[in-house]
């Protein structure tokens, strides 16, 4: 007898549907998998084997073929086991033939017949709706982060036996909540557990900070130890703007695809804050691996990714951040695959001004010889500063200001503001394939940034004294656009101009 | 006691079993040109090949352990130039194992009947 059955695999961040054919015959017993299945996907067979027996089912002693098509696609893991145990029991007749056909069964089994998650529950979900068909049977681990998907019956299940109960009897064993939500509000409604409430003085670098997440710009901050970059940093994504429905699925996808959802967790509904250590390699930052799993990059999407004592980084790993810097999107390239993983993060640096910390401090002398601060600072290579738009002195607090009582502003009131200059940049830019001013190429720099005559004075004797580059140039102007969004200015004028030059490049 | 004689009873005291057990015997010491099957029988609707092992005392092991994958690949040789001798098809098949533990007088102490002890893997049968 000859079973169907659908299940899915995940490339690069999309699920792809998988047909699965299961054929028992007589003949010599034997049990093959055909159709381009990793080693993980053929030890499915012992695994399916054990359930089968230990669910209280006979296991067929016949000739049983698997087939997973399309067979161009690589497919991993244990997601198949599942499929595989029903199709061989519907084959056999103890599961309806019809009914199997028309949906998706997905999960790992374990030897007594429990099913276990699996990576990418959501991306496989989501593709199975697309495709119309009519319910998806899956580990019952899974079950909350697949929960955002519409149009399509979501079963989960705990065990072989209760799969196989559903399919006969369409009775469902884990009755869950009501599924599909789509209340926006609860995005709106997120708060991050970390405010600008929380730090003291520090008003430029909470000023450059606002600015760059109202544009969407790359920063770095250069000070001394324990001045506050970290606190500064980590508190970022609490001013950017709330997450758009689509934006948190995406999040979502990656996070399960990657493994990092745990039990019960649903859409993700804050933006990710990614803070590797210097150490990374760079498989871990831009992804990669045998089997391609996304990197940091990719974990930071629609967040921010956030590094820490930047000139310790291996230079191999921040050479490799140029490319996605620049298209936002990861491509690995492999023997068998090809993959694209999104990675639309924002960079924020931190780093001493020099090994021993102290250069220019106000306080305490700097130890480090010449030498030695040009050694530290030329770790970091001109194409790489090049793509970050925005450079910040972080000073030391004075005592007064860290003794005093002094509260910054919260993070939601500087939240307001820098959704409004988005939305100023998405009008403009619309249709244009970008959002924010970052983004901008030198067509839209014309267009969108043209100088006053006075402005552009002041431009000419920035050029001239400070020898800026051309790069440096449209850094410049895409910094001031944003002041000016966040100051409501329809044309960049003097003054916004005159705050962009702050932040250039340090010397 | 001498090999060949303890094989000889072995299979006798096999068939016995077997055959109370509901089996039919059809062969007994196949041959063909990969080896020996030791019974071929039939039992619900299988046609099965019994490997027979006999063991006196437990100084070598079980004769489970004696089955190895070449052995495997053996008996799977055999069983298909079987099929093909005799034209059968679409016919069900099995591979049984059947370990007799005999003491020193060569009484039968125990024995271990394993249905379907294993299957054709990939391509291992070449």
């Amino acid at each position: 007898m000859l079973a169907k059955t659908m299940s899915g695999t995940v490339l690069g961040i999309d699920g792809h549907l998988i047909r699965m054919e299961i054929d028992l015959s007589s003949g010599l017993p034997s049990f093959d998998l055909v159709g381009l299945a990793d080693t993980a996907v053929k030890e499915s067979k012992e695994r399916v084997r054990a359930a089968i027996k230990n669910s209280g089912y006979e296991f067929p002693i016949q000739k049983i073929v698997v087939n997973l098509a399309p067979a161009d696609i690589k497919k991993e893991g244990g997601s198949f086991d599942l499929p595989i145990a029903l199709g061989i029991l519907a084959a056999r007749g103890l599961v309806s033939l019809s009914k199997l056909a028309g949906g998706m069964t997905m999960g790992e089994l374990a030897l007594d017949g429990s099913v276990r998650p699996i990576r990418g529950a959501l991306p496989i979900v989501l593709a199975a709706a697309e495709e119309g068909l009519e319910y998806v049977i899956l580990p019952v681990a899974n079950y909350a982060e697949t929960k955002v998907v519409k149009g399509i019956e979501l079963i989960p299940v705990e065990s072989l036996k209760e799969a196989v109960e559903y399919v006969n009897t369409q009775k469902r064993a884990v009755v869950g909540t009501s599924a599909y939500t789509d209340d926006q509000r609860v995005l709106e409604k997120t708060i991050d557990d970390h405010d600008y409430l929380e730090v003291e003085g520090q008003e430029t670098a909470k000023r450059a900070l606002e600015i760059a997440a109202a544009g969407g710009h790359n920063l770095l901050m250069v000070g001394p130890p324990g001045s506050g970059k970290t606190m500064l940093a980590r508190r970022l994504p609490s001013i950017l703007p709330a997450l758009t429905w689509e934006e948190a699925v995406e999040i979502t996808k990656i996070y399960s695809i990657a493994g990092l959802l745990s039990r019960g967790m649903s859409l993700l509904t804050k933006r990710p804050f990614r803070s590797p250590h210097h150490t990374i390699s760079k498989i871990g930052m831009i992804g990669g691996g045998r089997i391609p799993r996304p990197g940091e990059v990719t974990l930071a999407h629609h967040g921010v990714l956030f590094l820490d004592e930047l000139p310790e980084f291996s230079k191999d790993v921040l050479e490799s951040l140029r490319a996605p810097l620049e298209d936002r999107a990861v491509t690995l390239t492999r023997s068998l695959i090809t993959l694209t993983y999104p990675a639309g993060f924002m960079l924020i640096c931190a780093m001493n001004p020099c090994p021993c910390g102290f250069l220019h401090d106000d306080f305490k002398p700097c130890a480090c010889t010449p030498r030695q601060v040009q050694n530290y600072r030329s770790r970091l290579s001109g194409p790489f500063l090049d793509r970050i738009d925005f450079f910040i002195e972080v000073r030391r607090l004075k005592e007064d200001e860290m003794l005093g009582n002094m509260t910054g502003e919260a993070s939601q009131t500087i939240r307001e503001r820098v959704s409004k200059a988005r939305q100023i940049q998405e009008e403009r830019l619309k249709g244009m394939s970008m959002r924010t001013n970052a983004q901008m190429g030198q067509k839209e720099l014309k267009l969108f940034c043209s100088l006053s005559n006075e402005s552009r004075r002041l431009m000419v004797s920035v050029i001239r004294n400070f020898h800026i580059s051309a790069r440096g140039h449209s850094r410049l102007l895409k910094v001031a656009r944003t002041i000016a969004d966040l100051r409501g200015e329809e044309r960049i004028t003097t003054s916004s101009l005159a705050e962009a030059i702050q932040y250039k490049k340090l010397s | 006691m001498h090999q060949k004689r303890l094989g000889n009873y072995g299979e006798y005291l096999a068939r016995v079993i077997l055959e109370e057990r509901g089996y039919i015997i059809r062969k007994t010491k196949y041959h063909t040109r990969y080896g020996e099957l030791d019974l071929i029988a039939e039992d619900e609707g299988y046609l099965v090949f019994v490997e027979v092992k006999t063991r006196i005392g437990s100084k070598f092991g079980s004769g489970m352990t004696a089955v190895t994958k070449l052995k495997q690949k053996r008996l799977i040789r055999s069983a298909l130039c079987y099929l093909l001798r005799k034209g059968i098809r679409n016919q069900g098949c099995r591979f049984d194992l059947l370990s007799l533990n005999l003491d020193s007088q060569g009484r039968l102490v125990d024995y271990d009947l394993v249905i379907n002890a294993f299957e054709v893997e990939g391509g291992n049968f070449y």
